[in-house]
């Protein structure tokens, strides 16, 4: 009960910061903070103490001859990276959330929201049914679509409902994938259920229209949330107008929740399609595609967190072509990018929201010459920067290896052009990113800027914890990596991958 | 506890609400017959009560009228106590809110004496097993909801309505009445189990033109009530002039009426002439669902608006319907019930919240009722929890139904089917989502009065119903144990005989 438990925490938590928020304003989240990092404690704990599988199961519905649904959740290794990234970047950035929405309307509202929101994310990743992953996964977008259109900026009605729109579409492919899958446990077992464990035993024996069916509607479905391009077209105006706390954890780890659907219910009912060689060619060269599409893209942009948003588009492609190559070693560099990148794009948008809070201007050309004032934000700054553009001793240098190690180790006569193409990709990477850093920090500093200093603590602290945590991983990176193949080696056990 | 046998039990005891009300009524006096409500709200709690008593839930009876009419046979069975939990379930807040909402009408003795008519011929149906007294309960129902349309008859718009409502099903019961005396007069009786046994046993080809009669009749006169293509002209007039709680009556649970005699008694002849009959519903289905979809989008009113959803869902139970004829008895009418019993929560609770927004702002123009959200959040949400509902959004009652219509037809291989329950879902889907942007984001016209106060019965009322989407949203096994076991009597009866 230990998962129910924490989402049932984390949602009276929410219930705690509106009522302490109605009084007190924007320090309602600490309690959010707080309540994030005791789910953190316990679920980290848990895990530990299962020895890597934890299971609970509830009966939810079962009607003999109809339906069997159970409420069911796990977590394993891969679930466990995921849940402690998000669950690290929500919680830093509920703290960053006191300083930086201490003059916003109806700030109690807005933690209710980030709290539902927080659960509905930890919840789909626990899930282990796929009716209820889909319930989860809904949940998600019903308060993160309230955060935009409510405390955004810039046309944040219109992009709110775009977001909307274009997730929904997706979902809508996806309720037709699981209902195919459904249909067969009809067929086969007298009753519907969505519990992966009566699911995966399907793995193998779909036949491979369907398998192709399959693979095309849920690619589209999780696709939409992963901006997969063509289908990004709402990601940069949504990520570029939310409310700064809401950028980080739509950049940070929202979106890769649509990476763990496509790792979870996609690749073991699809393998044999998936790994087939035109497949395999298609999906990388729409990876490298997304991938230089976004970087490309980011080193046009003025405004900050628009060059944030299609590094995001860039960065989901690296983890895309990990999963793509679908082999241990890029998938465990996926995974471990989802980590990373979570790390890292969560501290470059908080530094793009001191910009916002305290000069009020987010055009890159009227910027400049930072550093001097805002030191610590600076070094902060340069650290996320650094690590994107994958710099060594910084935590996705890792994960960038190992999904070209992975890329270069698939059997396919063109790997190597891929791997070579894939990691020519970084150069971008380091160019925007270098951009970012001297237009902001370094050169002069324009006239109309006045008086400014260093952020409140509050929203300093977060950021050098995610800039000294990323270093951590970076340097040490055993922790993280030890779950994700303990995990991926169950996991390809399921589909006799490699 | 059961006084003579649960059959004259319930019907006994609903049968007596209306007379209690009436004597009440003359005793009461004008100051206090408002109060009149609470006894038909009691009553149906105590019959809900009494039907979920263990001895009672899990009894299975048939007897006879009485020994001085003919062959009239009562019965008791899973599909009767489905049908009494739809018809009580929405009855309890429907008599609630009428308290409040109808407190400046006159008459209101005559009011709450004809509504619990009304129940007695609903409930009378559901027990009925010859189509002799299950016409005389049907007529009872029908003329009592008749005049309940033209209550406010000092009005014009009500009573044209009321008229042509008059007109049209009459008609319809006429032509009702001509099948059941076509079929006394091939069969020689009217109890359904003898007309099983003689369709069982002829050879169809002897006597398929009075079948082919007798079916065509059912399928006018049923449909009239049940309101599909091309009968449904009487419906968007007289659901939306009725006072709201009749509406809710009317919409949720009158109309399907007409579905439980086309399942109970029409279906036997539909399936003898399957290859006739499929096609026809197939057509009908469609013609209902896209032409009442495109109706409901252009209407500003909004009642109207929900007298035309009523139809698109009809539609949707027809997707059911229609694989039940077709063969599938078992899934087909299992989908169908269920969203019997969704539909009458959801649209019960959107007629019962349009009715506080018309107590409250008197207009029923959507034009005039946006920015409503801002001013009445309460009464503004129970209505979009509705419409979501309605819509098909999980996780709420609305979501299991329509989901099990489309996972049935596509398990009848009737991709079109499924593929319009999907985009027919979808349109609404947007819709209300449009709808809710216009209710909660715009700021609030001037027509919207600012200190009405929610009177607490309408309040009670919605909070009930709020409930109860609520708990059948969460717990699909409310919606489905009943919907699956009703659905289950009608197929092994029919397997019986053929």
């Amino acid at each position: 009960m230990i998962i129910l438990l924490s989402l049932y925490t984390l949602i009276i938590g929410g219930f705690l910061s509106y009522v302490i928020g109605a009084r007190y304003g924007s320090k309602a989240g600490y309690v959010s903070a707080g309540t994030i990092f005791i789910v953190y404690i316990l679920l980290n704990q848990m895990y530990l103490a299962s020895g890597g599988n934890y299971i609970e199961s509830l009966t939810w519905a079962n009607v003999p001859g109809l339906i069997t649904l159970n409420l069911l959740f796990r977590i394993d290794g891969i679930a466990y990276a995921f849940i402690s990234i998000i669950l690290i970047v929500t919680l830093f950035s509920a703290i960053y959330s006191v300083g930086y929405m201490d003059h916003a309307e109806n700030v109690k509202v807005y933690f209710l929201a980030y709290m539902l929101y927080t659960a509905a994310m930890i919840g789909a990743v626990a899930s282990y049914n796929l009716l209820q992953f889909f319930f989860f996964w809904e949940a998600m977008l019903i308060p993160s679509y309230f955060m935009i259109a409510e405390w955004g900026y810039g046309d944040r009605r219109r992009v709110a409902f775009k977001y909307f729109l274009y997730t929904q579409l997706g979902s809508i492919l996806l309720i037709v994938a699981i209902g195919i899958l459904g249909l067969y446990t009809l067929n086969r077992y007298g009753s519907i259920s969505f519990d992966v464990n009566i699911l995966y035993t399907f793995i193998g024996e779909l036949p491979l229209n369907i398998q192709r069916l399959l693979l095309i509607l849920m690619l589209f479905g999780f696709g939409v949330k992963m901006a997969i391009v063509p289908l990004h077209g709402w990601l940069p105006e949504a990520h570029a107008e939310a409310p700064t706390p809401i950028s980080v954890i739509l950049s940070g780890v929202m979106i890769e929740i649509g990476l763990y659907g496509l790792i979870r219910y996609t690749l073991p009912f699809t393998y044999s399609i998936w790994s087939s060689e035109g497949s395999i060619t298609l999906l990388l060269i729409l990876a490298l595609i997304t991938l230089f599409y976004g970087g490309l893209m980011a080193l046009v942009q003025k405004d900050v967190k628009r060059l944030l948003a299609y590094s995001s588009i860039s960065q989901m492609g690296y983890m895309f072509l990990g999963l793509a190559a679908a082999n241990v070693i890029s998938l465990e560099g996926s995974i471990m990018h989802v980590y990373s990148h979570g790390l890292l794009k969560a501290l470059l948008f908080m530094v793009a929201g001191v910009l916002i809070h305290v000069i009020g201007i987010r055009n890159l050309d009227q910027l400049g010459g930072l550093a001097s004032r805002m030191p610590i934000t600076a070094v902060t700054a340069v650290v996320g920067a650094m690590g994107i553009a994958g710099l060594p001793g910084i935590a996705a240098f890792i994960s960038e290896f190992l999904i070209f190690g992975g890329v270069y180790n698939i059997s396919l006569t063109n790997k190597i052009l891929f791997t070579v193409i894939a990691v020519l990709g970084t150069a971008i990477s380091a160019a925007y990113m270098t951009i970012f850093i001297r237009k902001i920090f370094f050169g002069r500093l324009p006239e109309n800027i006045g008086e400014i200093h260093e952020v409140p603590t509050s929203m300093l602290a977060p950021m050098v914890a995610l800039a000294i945590l990323a270093i951590l991983i970076g340097i040490y990176p055993t922790p993280i990596l030890n779950p994700i193949l303990s995990g991926l080696s169950e996991y390809f056990n399921l589909f006799g991958g490699v | 506890m059961i006084f003579i046998n649960p059959i004259y039990d319930i019907l006994i005891f609903s049968g007596l609400i209306p007379i209690i009300t009436a004597l009440l009524g003359l005793l009461l006096g004008r100051r206090y017959e408002k109060y009149l409500g609470l006894i038909g709200f009691i009553g149906y709690v105590t019959i809900l009560f009494y039907l979920f008593q263990p001895d009672v839930w899990s009894i299975d009876l048939s007897i006879p009228l009485s020994p001085f009419i003919g062959s009239s046979r009562l019965s008791i069975t899973s599909f009767t106590k489905f049908f009494i939990i739809v018809f009580a379930l929405l009855a309890l807040p429907a008599y609630l809110e009428s308290i409040d909402y109808m407190e400046e009408d006159r008459n209101l003795t005559s009011y709450y004496t004809l509504i619990g008519t009304m129940m007695f011929g609903l409930i009378g149906l559901t027990f009925s097993d010859d189509l002799f007294t299950f016409f005389v309960f049907w007529e009872a129902m029908a003329i009592s909801s008749y005049v309940l349309v033209g209550f406010r008859y000092h009005l014009d718009e009500p009573v044209e309505a009321a008229v042509k409502y008059l007109v049209i099903s009459g008609v319809g019961s006429l032509l009702l009445l001509l099948g059941i005396s076509y079929t006394y007069g091939l069969v020689g009786v009217l109890t359904l189990d003898e007309v099983l046994s003689f369709l069982a046993t002829v050879n169809p080809g002897n006597v398929i033109y009075p079948i082919l009669l007798i079916s065509s009749l059912f399928l006018i006169g049923f449909g009239v009530k049940a309101a599909y293509f091309p009968l449904w002209t009487w419906l968007p007039d007289a659901h939306p002039a009725a006072p709201s709680p009749i509406s809710a009556l009317l919409s949720g649970i009158v109309i399907k009426a007409g579905i439980l005699g086309l399942a109970k008694f029409a279906l036997p002849f539909f399936l003898e002439l399957s290859n006739i009959y499929y096609p026809i519903y197939l057509v009908i289905t469609i013609s209902t669902l896209l032409i009442a979809n495109m109706m409901a989008l252009l209407q500003d009113d909004i009642k109207r608006l929900l007298a035309f959803s009523s139809i698109v869902n009809i539609g949707f139970i027809l997707i059911g319907f229609s694989i039940a004829v077709k063969g599938s008895v078992d899934i087909g009418l299992a989908s169908a019930f269920s969203h019997i019993l969704t539909h009458a929560l959801g649209k019960g609770a959107a007629f019962l919240a349009v009715g506080g927004i018309l107590y409250v702002t008197h207009t029923r123009s959507i034009k005039k009722l946006e920015g409503l959200g801002r001013v009445y959040p309460g009464l503004s949400m129970v209505l979009m929890l509705a419409l979501f509902s309605l819509g098909g959004l999980p996780p709420l009652p609305g979501f299991w139904s329509k989901w099990l219509l489309i996972l049935s037809a596509v398990d009848a291989g009737e991709w079109l089917l499924a593929f319009l329950g999907v985009f027919n879902s979808v349109l609404a889907i947007l819709y209300y989502l449009w709808l809710f942007q216009r209710l909660f984001l715009s700021q609030p016209s001037e027509d919207i009065k600012r200190d009405v106060d929610i009177p607490p019965f309408l309040g009670s009322a919605l909070l009930i119903i709020t409930i109860f989407l609520i708990a059948f949203g969460l717990f699909p096994n409310l919606i489905y144990e009943p919907a699956f076991r009703a659905a289950k009597y009608l197929s092994n009866l029919l397997s019986g005989a053929f």
